[in-house]
């Protein structure tokens, strides 16, 4: 069967509802039997400025936006000139009359255009971002969107009945106003239908959030930082029902070390930033691990070095992450490609900290954080908490005394919770034995401080092999054996899972590598894959080609090209198309 | 409470004559007189000389990095609010890289302790000037004939003006004043902070315990004492120099942070059951 889409584009100042807009017309799809993807760009800033918020709409799952824009609703000049490239031949384009002058020289051919003023229709004193109810009341005229559906979702957006009311009147008055001026009644090329099983509309930020709450995590706390910091405020939002606490903290470091604070209290605890609070979390990343108290951390990339891009995605993080604070130790980076990923798969690493006693870091971006995609509901049946070595409570004796380091041949030692009777020790930062003493604590140490040094690197490093066993480390899409394999990670899935489809159904063989949790790197799993691979294609958002270099460190494989990105946008279907046609020919 | 219950095997390593050995002295008496449970108390101490204390208590303990003792503090507590919090180190741990930590600790008012061993020095590291060196101070980087040149931070003063519900000041050559000192900070519901003054036998020539000894004063013979007024107690935190205030300059008793959280009036969230959350209202709203 055939996919059929659909796609519009709000764009406008900020303060203008262009994100409400464009949400309320994907959620009303995706309630309907629609399939929607929402993309939301925007500036740092809190006024003016361009945001945009662009929905795609299918008949089948989506998992990637394209641009070609059927129709484009238009706030402001900005807007204007910023989008009307995108506009399909034969799109829409609706615009606010008061605030748009249009050159036709830009105007692609074919093209509807469409002015009203929007702001005439919103009652004195109203706020102008009443003027995104007008332009929905003209989007669903233009298009044929049925308005009954948008007013279903405006009504729960609104929690004051005065508001509500008024801004359904907007929308009913524009809606007739724009249909007058119509000759014919439009028709929405997409078939709105009742649900069988009713879909979440739900971005990788909630779904981490959603994810941590299932897996009994209790604690949070934070700096806020986008696009990372979405993830905290979810938290809140949702936490207080659940008992679940989040602490503000002063800055990244402090936020951190509350995380292992609680984690050594026993209480499962997740954070969450961008890559500048990352860094700055980056010497406490290896307390926990010296430590061994498990942690879950949150880097949703955005554009960097530095300040970087605040608002805009990158996947320039990943050898930062991978190799980031002093020293050697084994950590977890898991990085999802999908809102499916961001749930189970941090269920799974809540497991896995605690299993392996660990520090696990989620590695997203923020087109993934941020990107709205209709969800079928998470099947939480068969999920299962895993604590890992706990220490059983008993009373301490002198001659049995409880080692909190203790050498094992799995590297994990059973944890004592501060409160357990006859688990006292000490949790620390320094190289330690068995009983978490070190050398320039103790005489008695440092004699044996070679050995002891030894003894507690390999313990951590012995960890590793059952992490292997326990971590399904690799995904593989497509055909087993392909003309050409991509190798992936991260949010590019989708683009690429949709590139796939398309270039099947062109009669091209392709298949997918995406590495889902890159450290420890599953070498054994991708040297196997690496054996049946014809030419590899590595597509990546950064300049330097990270996982490559990483897959080249570990297994010595060289990707045959590379198609990276870092124009501060996500990867689109149809650009890795032409790049696969591209390497093929 | 035998001495099982607070001691360890280990010798410290710190060197003779060092102040910490009176701190910890001080340490253990107040877990006496206090009857702690010492499987329901937490130690979190930075890094330096002080922090070692951690390696020579018997309780549950975190040794933290540098200057980060306070969060980790902050995070115990939050997760099991049941637990006694005690934070320890040094006056570089604290008011250097630690003293965003300290501010922010103290207007969220937690309860936890604060024990602060200030040697006005930096020890481990042997001997660069503190925060808390006095004016003109020679260290090895603060070397003649300026020497520091940076005002000290002055503990007390600062941790009145922060917000801190109990600040007082010890000297630790008088063990059995700064135990019941110490365990009326434990006891305290609220951000208690002691600055305890404690020579470094090594590398501070200057603040010796003489120094000290000719200067500190029982602060309650003081003018104007009065342990329930801000303004009195900052007065006499303003004295450094031939005369030293000792003892307890303020206490107050204000909400704290952690009583304040309703998710936290309950069983503390280290004992919640977690087996079985079920998740399925909050996806419904997503729909």
């Amino acid at each position: 069967m055939n996919k059929h889409y659909y796609t519009c584009l709000f764009g406008g100042e900020a303060g203008y509802g262009v994100m409400s807009a464009g949400s309320m017309v994907a959620k009303g799809a995706n309630r309907n039997g629609l399939w929607s993807f929402a993309v939301n760009e925007y500036p740092s800033l809190i006024k003016g400025g361009l945001n945009s918020c662009l929905v795609r709409l299918s008949d089948q799952p989506l998992t990637a936006y394209e641009e070609p824009i059927d129709f484009l609703g238009l706030f402001s000049q900005q807007a204007f000139e910023g989008h009307i490239h995108q506009l399909k031949p034969g799109g829409i384009v609706l615009y606010d009359s008061t605030n748009v002058i249009v050159d036709d020289s830009n105007v692609p051919a074919g093209a509807v255009l469409y002015p009203i003023s929007l702001l005439e229709y919103v009652p004195k004193g109203g706020a102008k971002i009443m003027g995104n109810s007008a332009m929905l009341g003209a989007f669903c005229a233009l298009t044929g969107y049925p308005r009954t559906v948008l007013i279903e979702v405006l009504k729960d957006e609104f929690h004051s009945d005065k508001l509500r009311e008024q801004n359904i009147a907007i929308l009913e008055e524009v809606y007739a106003h724009v249909l007058s001026t119509l000759p014919v009644e439009k028709i929405f090329p997409l078939h709105f239908k009742q649900d069988v099983q009713p879909k979440m509309f739900m971005n990788g930020n909630e779904a981490i959030s959603l994810a941590a709450i299932k897996a009994g995590c209790k604690f949070s706390a934070g700096y806020p930082m986008t696009p990372g910091s979405s993830v905290l405020s979810y938290l809140v939002d949702y936490g207080v029902d659940y008992g679940f606490v989040f602490k503000q903290a002063e800055d990244e470091i402090a936020a951190i070390n509350m995380l292992i604070g609680a984690s050594f209290a026993g209480v499962r605890s997740i954070g969450s930033t961008s890559g500048g609070g990352f860094a700055l979390m980056v010497e406490a990343l290896g307390f926990a691990a010296q430590a061994e108290l498990p942690l879950v951390m949150v880097n949703a990339q955005r554009g960097g070095p530095s300040t970087g891009l605040p608002t805009r995605t990158a996947q320039a993080d990943l050898n930062f992450v991978v190799h980031a604070s002093q020293g050697e130790f084994p950590r977890i980076v898991m990085a999802p490609g999908d809102i499916e990923e961001c749930f189970y798969e941090t269920f799974r690493i809540f497991n896995l900290a605690d299993k392996y006693q660990v520090p696990c870091i989620i590695l997203t971006d923020k087109f993934l954080a941020d990107s709205s995609v209709s969800q079928p509901l998470f099947d939480t049946e068969n999920l299962s908490i895993e604590r890992g070595k706990l220490f059983e409570q008993k009373k301490q004796t002198a001659d049995e005394p409880y080692l909190r380091y203790q050498l094992s041949s799995d590297g994990v030692s059973p944890r004592a919770i501060p409160g357990q009777i006859g688990g006292r020790h000490i949790a620390t930062s320094y190289t330690h034995g068995e009983d978490g003493f070190y050398s320039s604590g103790n005489h008695e140490y440092a004699l044996n401080e070679p050995a002891i040094v030894v003894a507690g690197t390999d313990k951590l490093y012995n960890k590793l092999s059952a992490m292997e066993k326990d971590i399904p480390s690799i995904n593989v899409y497509g055909p087993a054996e392909a003309d050409l394999t991509i190798i992936a990670w991260g949010s590019t899935k989708g683009a690429v899972l949709e590139a796939m489809e398309q270039a099947a159904r062109q009669g091209i063989s392709v298949n997918f590598l995406q590495v889902l949790y890159i450290s420890p790197f599953p070498t054994a799993a991708v040297e196997l894959f690496i054996q049946h691979m014809k030419k590899s294609l590595l597509i990546e958002g950064n300049k330097t080609g990270q996982l490559g270099s990483i897959i080249r460190a570990n297994t010595g494989y060289k990707a045959d090209y590379s198609y990276l990105k870092y124009n501060s946008k996500a990867f689109v279907p149809s650009e890795i198309l032409a790049k696969i046609k591209e390497v093929l020919s | 409470m035998a001495a099982f219950d607070n001691n360890l095997p280990y010798v410290p390593t710190w060197c003779a004559g060092c102040g910490d050995f009176g701190i910890l002295n001080a340490w253990k008496k107040a877990m006496v007189l206090l009857n702690l449970d010492l499987e329901q108390t937490v130690l979190v101490a930075g890094i330096g000389c002080s922090s070692k204390i951690s390696q020579y208590v018997n309780t549950y303990r975190i040794e933290t990095l540098h200057g980060r003792a306070l969060p980790v503090a902050t995070g115990v507590k939050l997760a099991n609010h049941n637990l006694t919090v005690i934070a320890e180190g040094g006056d570089g741990d604290g008011m250097g890289l630690g003293m965003g930590h300290f501010v922010h600790t103290a207007r969220r008012n937690l309860d936890i302790t604060y024990f602060i061993h200030n040697n006005q020095i930096y020890g481990l590291t042997k001997g660069q000037a503190s925060p808390a060196s006095d004016l003109g101070m020679i260290t090895k980087f603060t070397p003649p004939p300026l020497g520091n040149m940076e005002r000290p931070i002055n503990i007390v003063k600062t941790a009145l003006s922060i917000g801190a519900t109990f600040v007082a000041r010890a000297f630790v050559a008088n063990v059995a004043e700064l135990s019941v000192l110490m365990a009326e900070a434990i006891r305290h519901p609220g951000f208690a902070v002691i600055d305890i003054l404690q020579p470094c036998v090594s590398f501070n020539h200057v603040n010796t315990y003489q120094w000290y000894q000719q200067r500190v004063k029982p602060i309650e013979k003081m003018d104007g004492y009065d342990p329930n007024h801000l303004e009195k107690a900052l007065a006499l935190a303003e004295l450094w120099g031939d005369q030293i205030p000792v003892g307890l300059f303020y206490r107050e008793v204000r909400p704290t942070f952690n009583g304040s959280l309703p998710q936290l009036t309950q069983e503390p969230l280290a004992k919640q059951e977690i087996t079985n959350v079920d998740i399925t209202k909050i996806m419904k709203t997503f729909c």
